[in-house]
């Protein structure tokens, strides 16, 4: 009597106890299912089809596509540009947005740094289209910026503002600034005045307390916002698209390009150009960030 | 100390406000070219009207590609937040073998540019005869929108008092009732700021849809992309008048009622 009691008693504890230990197992199921079956084997098909192009014709097995791009000289010169254009955006970014991060953890009005805040942050909700077509508007031979420079007589004729890397760089900037802000933005508000106290009174003057104190702390958001916005300018399309007007050639470029002509396997090997970069260029800079911790470590004790 | 006083504080904030102006121009001047009276790009506008809106509501193409965007953008939302809460209650909540690499697994996709794969589902649609409906549309901007709400739901689960759900638990509720009543209320601001991202980033997608889309299935950006590749006449600018508004109206309505500071840590954290 007591035994039939019990027996259920400790097989329901059992099961609880398994459902416990397994309880992760269906809450996982759906983000890994949807992400295996269409993220990862989407790799794999691109990887795939690099080396089996199956249009036009049947699939066989051809490095043509990535000797095509590693043998001629112009993909590497593509290349080149989409690297400068991205170390261009992320030197302007960081010279542009420390400071106005800066300024901006330094306003003491509520109000103002809310609009600040806003004013900041409500372009990334405009879509980067309609923000592109404002500069091509701005920046046309016709446009605000050409007749403000004329009427000012700093210049006689209107000077080429799109369809180059001017154009491009220019929009490039004012899409990407505020993820080159919010990352040093979060790191300026938590310093505390006490380190930057302690290094006037031992008779730092401004910048050597800037130089020696607030920048090494800033240092990690400044590196993130610049991996962000060096990876996110190599990888665009719409801006550079738009903004060069076909007459800058960027790797995004080149994919449309080969997409458009139905040169899938061309387009498959420029993608996975383009994920190697923006895979090298992020642990690149993570592992220069380590080592600089370590010197830090090293020379502080 | 006044501001004013200190020059070098003066400097910062005038470059500030410079900034700032470069960061409205071209939206403000998109604004100004909906009502211009002619069809290319000069400033100042010859005159004024509103023809751009007449010619706007004519072209039903962009309205097919709004509704388009707006079931993409809800969809993919939708499963972000539900998959997305589930997976970061796991990998907050329970300690297992490989719960490190899963993470990897489950945010990839916000390494990998979007054009890159872009390209590599196009390919994936086209080998599933899936190529050209909203289906796979959907699924491509879930992939990028749902690390988006696993990581800042995984941070915000991190912050939950995880106390109160023992205490529900030891208290006879059981898990599903113990999620409803005490989790879920404490992560109403993660799902909100991680549903907020989700649309917004589907809303705003033109490289993961660009090679994905035909005719029927066009989404608003690249309805928008192609538009501006055919003319500039300012239709684009009319129709940006009413994203605008919208976009200002949710800006608003944001940094209203999340805290500044999760925005801010949410946006450095959040940066695709």
């Amino acid at each position: 009597m007591a035994r039939s009691e019990v027996l259920p008693a400790i097989s329901r504890r059992g099961w609880r106890v398994a459902a416990r230990r397994y309880a992760h197992l269906p809450l996982l199921a759906p983000s890994v299912v949807a992400s295996i079956a269409v993220f990862w084997v989407c790799m794999a098909v691109l990887i795939t089809i690099s080396v089996y192009p199956f249009l036009p014709g049947p699939a066989r097995f051809t490095w043509a596509a990535w000797q095509r791009f590693l043998g001629d000289p112009f993909y590497w010169s593509v290349v080149g540009v989409t690297l400068r254009l991205g170390a261009v955006v992320t030197v302007l970014s960081l010279l542009i947005g420390y400071p106005t991060a800066y300024a901006m953890s330094k306003i003491r009005r509520p109000g103002w740094a809310l609009a600040a805040y806003l004013i900041l942050f409500a372009p990334i909700l405009v879509s980067v289209v309609v923000r592109t077509y404002g500069w091509l508007l701005l920046l046309s031979q016709t446009g605000a910026v050409n007749y403000v420079l004329r009427t000012l007589g700093l210049i006689q004729t209107p000077i080429p503002l799109i369809f180059n890397m001017t154009g491009i760089v220019i929009a490039m900037v004012h899409i990407l600034l505020p993820f080159m802000v919010f990352p040093i933005l979060s790191v300026v508000g938590q310093l505390t005045p006490d380190l930057k106290e302690a290094a006037q009174d031992l008779g730092a003057n401004r910048w050597q307390t800037f130089r020696r104190v607030t920048l090494p702390l800033t240092l990690p958001g400044v590196v993130s916002g610049a991996q962000i916005v060096f990876t996110l300018t190599i990888s665009a399309f719409v801006t550079p698209f738009l903004m060069g007007g076909g007459r800058v050639q960027i790797l995004s470029g080149l994919i449309y390009r080969d997409m458009e002509a139905v040169n899938l396997g061309f387009a498959a090997v420029v993608a996975l150009v383009l994920l190697v970069l923006a895979m090298a260029i992020l642990a690149v800079s993570n592992q220069l960030v380590r080592r600089s911790y370590v010197r830090a470590e090293v020379s502080g004790a | 100390m006044r501001p004013g006083r200190d020059p070098v504080r003066t400097v910062l904030f005038v470059f500030l406000a410079l900034v700032l102006i470069f960061m409205l121009a071209p939206i403000g001047f998109v604004l100004v070219y909906a009502f211009s009276s002619v069809s290319y790009a000069i400033f100042p506008p010859p005159g004024y009207s509103i023809r751009w809106f007449v010619k706007l509501f004519q072209q039903e193409a962009l309205f097919r590609a709004a509704l388009n965007s707006l079931i993409v953008a809800v969809a993919a939302t939708g499963i972000s937040l539900l998959a997305g809460t589930l997976a970061a209650l796991a990998l907050v909540r329970y300690r297992f073998f490989g719960r490190e690499l899963l993470r990897a697994v489950f945010l990839a996709p916000l390494i990998v540019p979007r054009i890159a794969f872009g390209v590599a589902m196009m390919i994936y649609a086209l080998l599933l005869r899936r190529f050209g409906g909203l289906d796979s549309l959907i699924l491509a901007h879930l992939m990028v929108t749902l690390p988006f709400a696993i990581s800042i739901l995984s941070a915000t689960l991190v912050a939950a008092d995880r106390s109160l759900e023992e205490a529900a638990m030891d208290l006879g509720a059981t898990p599903l009732v113990t999620f409803w009543k005490v989790t879920l209320p404490q992560i109403r601001t993660g799902l909100a700021v991680s549903g907020f991202f989700a649309f917004i980033i589907s809303w705003d997608q033109v490289e993961t849809s660009l090679f994905l889309v035909k005719t029927a299935n066009k989404t608003l950006p690249v309805e928008m992309f192609y538009y501006l590749q055919r003319q500039q006449d300012p239709v684009i600018a009319a129709l940006s008048t009413f994203l605008i508004a919208v976009a200002v109206i949710v800006a608003v309505v944001a940094v209203a009622t999340v805290n500044p500071r999760d925005l801010q840590r949410l946006l450095a954290a959040g940066g695709r």
